[in-house]
Parts: C-alpha cells; structure tokens; sequence
C-alpha cells in the first residue's frame, strides 16, 4: 500500500478508536437491555440495535439524547477493522491468530446484517391429521374480507395491518394520536368502503359481563361481535413478558354505495371458541370479515401424522416434545416423514422448521419456520474467531510459561 | 527448619478432612425406629428419583427454611418430620415448622409481638378461616402486580400445599414401576389415607401395600414391625431395582456430607492462612511465611477435591452438565476460579493466586447458600434438556465469568495492595500485572465461545441465532468488556494500574450479567429470580466503583512504590 492511502486511512485504524467503539457498544447493548423491561423485543432490537441512529433515554425526567445505533456502531467497527489491518498488515505467527480472528468477526457482523436484512420468520400451527400450506407472520395482522361463494376456493381481499393503522382516525377532541390519514380504505376490490374508527395495537376484550361501565357506554359498535363485547387499548407487549404477543383489535366502519353498515369490532381471532369470521351482508351476499395474523402461502404442504408430549413423571414440566411431518412439496419433488423435536429441526427447501409450541390438549403443533439465508455465516465465524484466539493466546502462553519458567 | 514447620501443612490437610468427615458421623441419637435406611428409599419427585432424604429435606428447606426440626427440644433430621407428617398427621401438626417473617402475615396469625419465626400446622389452623380467604383473595391477582405482603402470603399458601400433598400422600410419587408399562405414582393413587374413609378400588400393588405396611407401623408407634416392614421393602427393592437404590444410597450420602456446605469453611482457613502467608513475606525468604503458603494450597487443594466431588456427584445423581440453575453456577464458578488460582498459583509461587482464589470460592459459596431454595436439583425445561449445548454452551460461558471474575478480584487486590499497604512490591506489580493480562485473555476466549455456543444453541432450538435477549447481552457484555481492556493495552492506552481499574469494572458487568439480567425478570434465560438480591447487587457494584476510584489516585500517593 502506498504511503498517502496508509496516512488517510491511519485514523481510522487507530486502537483508540476501537477502545471507544467498545465503550459505545456496551453503553447502547446495556441501555438496550433494560429498554426491554417497558417495550416489546422487536422494538427495541429493531430501534436499538437494527438502527442508525436513536433518541435514547437517559433515565431522568424523561430526556433523551441522540445515540449511534447498532448499523452504524458496527460499520465503524468494520471500517476501524479493516483499516488497522491495512496500515498494519502483517503476516507471521503472531499475527496469524489476530487475523484469523479478525476474519472470523467481520463475518459474524455480516451474518447479523444479512439476517436483520433478510431473514423471515413464521409460525405454522398444524392440528394432528391435518395439514398446512401457509405460515403466519405474528408480529403482524391483517384485515381479511372474505368471499366464500365460488366452489372450490375463497375469494380474499386483504387490507394489510399498515393501512389498518394508519387510516385510523383522528378521535374527537384528542388530536388523534397515530396523526394518520383520516378517510376511508376505499378499492374496486372492496365489496364495502371501510373507515377505521379505532385501531388498537393491542387489546383487551371485555364480554358483556367483566367490561367496565363506561366502556359499555362508549362501545362505538353498532353490529357484530361488539354488540357483545367490548375492546380497550392496552399496552404493547413488552419484551419482559417472552412469549406473548400483541393482539390487535380495530373498530370499523363500513359503508356500501353510502349507506351505513354498521361498525364493527374485529379483535384477532375474534372472540372465544366459535368461528372468528364475522357475516356481512351486501345485496343478499355474505362477506366474512376476520382479523388474522398475516399469512405467507407456501409451495408444500405439511401434514401432521402425530404430536408427542412427554412430560416428567409427575409433574407438568415438559420432557420433550415432537412432531412427525409428512412434507409434500410438488414444487421440489419433495414427499417425505420427517420427526421434528426440541433441537432438531428440519430443513427444507431453504427453510426451516422447529418445534415450537403445542396447542393445548396436545391436539396439535406449532412449528417455528424461519428463512435465514445467512444461517451458516455464525458457524462459520465462531469457528474462525475461536481457532484465531486459541492460536493468538496459546502463542502468548507458550512464550509466557517458557518465559517464567526459565 | 524445625519438625512443627515441617509438618504444619500436613497438619492443615489433616484438619481440613477432619472437618470434612465431621457431617458423616450420626449426629442424632439413634432412636428405636431405623430411620437410616427409611431415608434411603428411592422416590419420584419432580421428575427425578430421588431417595426419601432428598424430599424431606427439600420439603422442610421450603417450609421451615432450615433441614432440621425440633421435637421435644431435640433437634431432629428432615426425615422425621417427614415420616410424621405421612404417617402421624396429629403429631406433626404441633411442631413448629411454618416459617414466618412478614410482619404483616404474622400478625394474621396472632404473632404481632414475640420472637417466635416458626409455627406448628395446628398454630395455623386456629386462623384458618381467615387465612383461607385471604389466600383465595390474593390468589385472584396476578403474580406480577402483587404486593410484598400478598407474595408472602402466597409463599405461605405454597408451604401449606407443600405440606398437605406430603400429608396426602400425593408427594412423593413413593411406588416404583416394578412391572412392565408402570410408572412411578404416588401412594395415594393405590390405597387412600387412613383418615379419608374411602374404599380402596382396586388391589394395590405388592410395592403400595409394603410401603403402607411401613407407615401404618409407624402409626401404631411399632418399632419392631417398622423396622421390619423397612428393611424387607429395602431389601424387595434392591432386588428389583438395583441401581435406583444405589444411586439412592449414594444421594443419602452425598446429603449428609454437604460437600459445597463444609467447602465454605475450609475456603475461609486457606484464606486465612495464605493471609497470614502474604503478612509475614515481608522478611525476605522467610520460613514462616512459606509454611503457611503451603499449608494454605494444601488445604485449598483438600477443598477444591471436595468441591469437584461434589460437582461430580450432581451430575451424576441429576444427569446433567454441572451448571443448571443459579445456584450450581455459583459453585461452578467458584470452583473454577480455585482451579485457575491453583493454577497461578503453581506458575507463580507467590501466594496471591491461592489467597485470591480461596476467597472467591468462599464468597460464591455464600452466594449459593443464599439463594432462594439452595440446591433443589430440579428437572430442566425441555427447551434446556439438550445435554450437549448445555454442557459446552452453559460451561464455556460459566468459565468465562468466572475468569473475568478472577481479572476483577486480582484487580481489587492490586488496587488495595498498592493504595492503602506497602506490599505492592515492584516485584509483586510486574506478576500482578501478568496474571490479570493472561486471565483476561483467557476470559475473552472462553466468555467468545461460550456466547457464540449459545447462539448456535438458540439456532438450533427455534431458529434464532442471536434475539438480543437480556442474558445474551449480558454474555456478550463482558466479552465486549475483556476485549477493551485488552485493546486498551495493546494500544498503550492503559498499563497495569489502568488494566486493574477496567479489570474492577468488570466485576460489576459480569455481576450484571449473572444477576442483574436475572432481576430484570425478561427473557427465556431468567432461571431464577430473587428479591433481596438486588440490594446486595448494589451494595456490590457501589464497593466496586470505590475501589476504582482509590484504584485513581495517582500512583505518587500510594502506600505502595510499584515502580
């Protein structure tokens, strides 16, 4: 390298500057930690640490100050790496295990780019004997308006959380608080234009029973499942409580050709064990109206031949738990058994499938399907690092023990 | 050299396994009925088998916080108390055992005043019918926004249950699966308690009826026939079941000797003596202080073989890798870092590695006694029961803090040693300065690992290699931690003052990681939460951050001339 490139880049390889980035990191991972005790897990990961920049709180009165976020803090990791090694590259014993391990970081940086970038992650519920050919996205719903009248399949228009949220309108006197687009959802698709009185990240469902008095006063609904129940807003989910996920609800109103349809409550999966699919009728023909998670239509189908719960004698702790799989995917030739348990997934087709969670009664499962293109990249980056700081350390302790022992 | 110095060390040793062996002598008088083997029946409890010993003891450890009783004004073992509870309810229930410290919940049992902390079942039944609908009250609220006097109530309805299910003869599952298709069950399920007057509905199995023989012996205050009705069921089952009774055995045993109990003692006299072996190194080659170094690694060596017994033991009676819960990782990490001093010690023969080490295995002993329910040995979640990831993952990452641990405390030691006495010698800075170098490189290795580990473990377990969970920041915290301090000095940016100073911080990130992830209740990993815990946290890291600063003080101001 010539000598000008060596005094640019020499700042940036300073060992300072990666003492400082270190010292950053640890503030924004700590600070990241604790966040997750008032908000949910995605939230802060994706605002702390799948971030550039962030306003972070600095635990007084409220204030928050202007923090570097994951993204940027690793790439000046990665520029300071590489520039040190530039300016000092040099190739011997000593240096064998510091590169090695070098090598084997920038790739565990870029596996974890590649998986905030691109992986996706999905849960398959599968009742014993039956099958599934799509996943469902729990981190996001959708508003699915169905027309069940062909023969061999469902018409379905969907009206993607996103465009849920932000048509909410403004509610009176408060200023609103999403600030969203106030106006009806409105497409050709549409059997019925829909107006989002109240959308609710997550929420609280009251039977006609248990609701406080003044929900029932204020209930908007005027058709439906609300006619019985009633929702109330709560706070998201937060990362404390592993496991749970938000349950959205939203008020709708709709209306056809001008006329009013009523509003309607849709909570996710609607209320208690009966169909969650609410009846509209227009012209004489029903439309179903559902809140779902978002689904992901897959090329295979997995059929579940049998769901095994084995827990300790004696007590309700699990043992283990397993799912046989038939998986058929014409699209792949694929049609194969296969038993999916705790640690041993299956892979397939670029995807893969664990064991997750069971419904109650063990009358099914609930597979996690995650498509991780850069799932290789840690196994091949810890290998690196570890052998890198076993050669770079051993060499130390060599010169070391030799060195007292003389 | 004279023959006392000659055979001081020996001396230590010999004290030390006296010590040891004290446990396994009987402490009790032997009484008419033959407890001993009673003890040592295999039982299913939680999932594992275990001897009848184990749950007394567990049992008692819950509801009186203690593994004894006292009947009469004699201290009695758990499995008294437990023996009484099954098979004479009427007696047991007037025996102080239900421990109570809320003020709030004493009260309500009629204990405002007084220094009584512990009451008898029948104490409690005179407030029955208010204690009942307090408990169904609270029952209603959830756990998370209960109050301190609604949780401690709730623990008193636990102990209650705890003691009704004994009673009952839900727990233990006591009938072993002797034929083919059985399972372990509880007595219960085959023939009913004498005073629930239901019939029997089906013939109970020859193990039920020989375990009921027992009791029923017991009830009768039969000491003949008790003893015989023990010894042939012993007998019946060391035929059948040959290795769950030896393990049960071997647990009885492993009960009595309390290995990481009699370690903390120990860990204290090699403390002591490796003090005392520093103090006296001010006269150069002095003999005395050479003894007591030697005497304090031999008892050090003495404790640290008790220790490994004990880890052993575990994973032998649980099946397990070694760290599962708080509690083994407190033991685990304090035998570690007594290998690695053993170990410096070995290299460097200056006596710091043993007193150093022998005061963290002390420490981290206490820590485990103090823990909520000490050492329950309980059946793993099945999203934990992998046995290879727990045993590299959970391993490597334990070593990892317990190096880092070891950096930290080399570090108050420096700090100490050179601020407030002249020991810091030129000689003494320069071994000091490579001990904390080498144990922080090897930190930084094994915390990597271990982390990584981790992540392919959550990989394979529901496709996540890195969630950004608490104990997962917590891991790569101290990674993150040894790896400045090591750029630090590679970059001259610190020398060895600096390095003890960072190295003192990294007592309070590992301290975080271990505990304070655990405090912040979130996360797939908080195994174990405690409550007073978090004021010993603080008092921690507030001792810690006064050491770094006297660690600041500049050098000219010292007691000590390093350089």
């Amino acid at each position: 390298m010539n000598k000008g490139m060596k005094k640019i880049l020499a700042p940036f390889a300073s060992l300072r500057l990666t003492v400082v980035l270190f010292a950053v990191a640890m503030v924004l991972i700590l600070v990241g930690t604790v966040a997750q005790k008032y908000e949910g897990n995605w939230e802060v990961v994706n605002r702390y640490f799948h971030s550039l920049w962030l306003m972070m709180p600095i635990g007084i009165a409220g204030i928050k100050i202007p923090f570097v976020g994951g993204y940027t803090l690793c790439i000046l990791m990665l520029v300071n790496l590489i520039a040190a090694h530039a300016v000092r590259f040099k190739l011997n014993w000593k240096r064998a295990g510091i590169l090695l391990t070098h090598a084997g970081l920038i790739l565990l940086l870029a596996g974890e780019l590649v998986t905030g970038l691109f992986a996706v992650e999905w849960q398959m519920t599968i009742m014993e004997g039956e099958s599934a050919d799509y996943a469902v996205d729990i981190r996001q719903v959708e508003l699915a308006v169905v027309d069940p009248s062909p023969q061999k399949h469902d018409n379905v228009v969907i009206v993607p959380q996103s465009v849920l949220a932000s048509h909410e309108e403004q509610a009176e006197g408060t200023g609103g608080k999403s600030g969203g687009r106030a106006g009806p959802i409105q497409s050709e698709l549409l059997p019925f234009d829909i107006r989002v009185v109240n959308w609710m990240s997550n929420a609280e469902i009251f039977g006609p029973m248990g609701a406080p008095p003044q929900l029932w006063q204020n209930n908007p609904a005027t058709r439906g499942m609300g006619k019985s129940a009633v929702a109330r807003e709560v706070s998201r989910v937060t990362g404390v409580e592993g496991g749970r996920v938000d349950a959205p609800a939203v008020y709708l109103n709709l209306t056809h050709e001008g006329q009013d349809m009523g509003t309607w409550l849709v909570p996710l999966h609607g209320i208690g064990m009966g169909d969650p699919r609410q009846p509209v009728i227009i012209n004489g023909k029903t439309y179903l109206l559902e809140l779902r998670f978002t689904r992901d239509y897959k090329p295979y189908t997995v059929h579940l031949i049998d769901f095994r719960h084995d827990k300790f004698v004696g007590t309700e702790k699990p043992k283990n738990f397993s799912s046989e799989v038939r998986m058929v995917d014409p699209s792949r030739n694929a049609n194969f058994v296969a038993l999916i348990s705790m640690n041993h997934p299956l892979r397939h087709g670029g995807e893969t499938f664990y064991q997750h969670q069971f419904l109650r009664g063990d009358i099914g499962t609930v597979l996690q399907v995650v498509r991780n293109p850069g799932w290789l990249m840690p196994y091949i980056a810890c290998s690196l690092v570890s052998l890198g700081l076993i050669v770079h350390f051993g060499v130390m302790l060599k010169k070391f023990v030799s060195r007292t022992r003389r | 050299m004279n023959t006392i110095t000659k055979l001081f060390p020996a001396i230590a040793v010999l004290l030390s396994l006296i010590v040891i062996a004290m446990p396994l002598l009987p402490k009790h008088e032997q009484g008419a009925y033959d407890l001993d083997t009673l003890a040592s029946l295999p039982v299913s409890a939680g999932g594992r088998t275990k001897p009848l010993d184990t749950v007394a003891r567990n049992s008692l450890m819950i509801v009186s916080d203690r593994q004894t009783v006292t009947i009469d004004g004699k201290r009695q073992p758990a499995i008294r108390w437990m023996i009484d509870v099954m098979a004479r309810p009427q007696a047991a229930n007037t025996y102080d055992v239900f421990r109570i410290d809320y003020p709030d919940v004493r009260s309500l049992v009629g204990a405002v005043e007084g220094k009584q902390k512990r009451f008898s079942f029948a104490h409690l039944q005179r407030f029955g019918q208010e204690l009942n609908e307090q408990f169904q009250r609270v029952d209603k609220i959830p756990t998370k926004v209960r109050t301190l006097y609604q949780k401690h109530l709730m623990e008193l309805s636990g102990h209650v249950r705890t003691y009704f299910m004994l009673m009952e003869r839900e727990t233990p599952y006591a009938i072993p699966p002797l034929a083919e298709g059985e399972q372990w069950r509880p007595l219960v399920a085959e023939i009913h308690t004498p005073h629930e007057g239901h019939e029997t509905h089906a013939e109970p199995s020859q193990a039920a009826k020989r375990f009921d023989n027992i009791l029923t012996a017991y009830q009768d205050q039969n000491p003949d026939r008790f003893n015989q009705a023990v010894s042939e069921y012993a007998t019946m089952l060391d035929q059948q079941i040959p290795d769950i009774t030896r393990k049960a055995r071997f647990e009885v045993f492993f009960n009595k000797l309390q290995p990481f109990y009699q370690g903390t003692v120990l860990y204290v006299l090699a403390f002591l003596l490796s003090c005392a072996s520093l103090l006296t190194a001010g006269f150069k080659g002095s003999v005395m202080s050479r003894t007591l170094g030697r005497a304090a690694v031999g008892v050090l060596a003495v404790t640290f073989i008790l220790n490994t017994f004990g880890l052993s033991a575990r994973v032998y009676m649980q099946g397990y890798a070694p760290v599962t819960n708080l509690y083994s990782s407190a033991v685990f990490i304090g035998w570690f870092c007594v290998a690695m001093g053993l170990f410096l010690e070995w290299l460097f023969k200056n006596g710091l590695g043993a007193a150093l080490s022998a005061m963290i295995g002390c420490v981290t002993l206490i820590i485990a006694h103090n823990l909520a329910d000490g050492d329950t040995m309980q059946m793993m979640q099945a999203v934990l029961d992998s046995n290879f990831w727990l045993s590299t993952h959970v391993i490597t990452v334990t070593i990892g803090y317990s190096a880092t641990f070891l950096a930290g405390f080399i570090g108050i030691a420096y700090i100490l040693m050179g601020v407030y006495t002249r020991g810091l010698t030129p000689d003494r800075h320069k071994t000091l300065g490579k001990m904390m170098y080498g144990v922080i490189a090897f930190a930084l290795l094994f915390s990597f690992v271990g982390t990584v580990l981790g992540g392919i473990w959550a990989d394979q377990s529901w496709g996540r290699f890195w969630g950004w969970d608490p104990k997962e920041n917590g891991a790569v915290l101290i990674v993150l931690m040894n790896a400045l301090i090591l750029h630090a000095r590679w970059g001259g940016m610190v020398k060895t003052r600096g390095v003890a100073v960072l190295a003192v911080f990294g007592n309070i990130i590992t301290a975080w990681s271990w505990f304070g992830t655990n405090m912040l209740g979130v996360g797939l990993h908080s195994y174990g939460f405690m409550d007073s815990a978090l004021m010993w946290m603080l008092v921690f890291v507030v001792i810690q951050l006064a050491i770094m600063t006297a660690g600041l003080i500049p050098i000219s101001r010292w007691q000590s001339t390093p350089q």
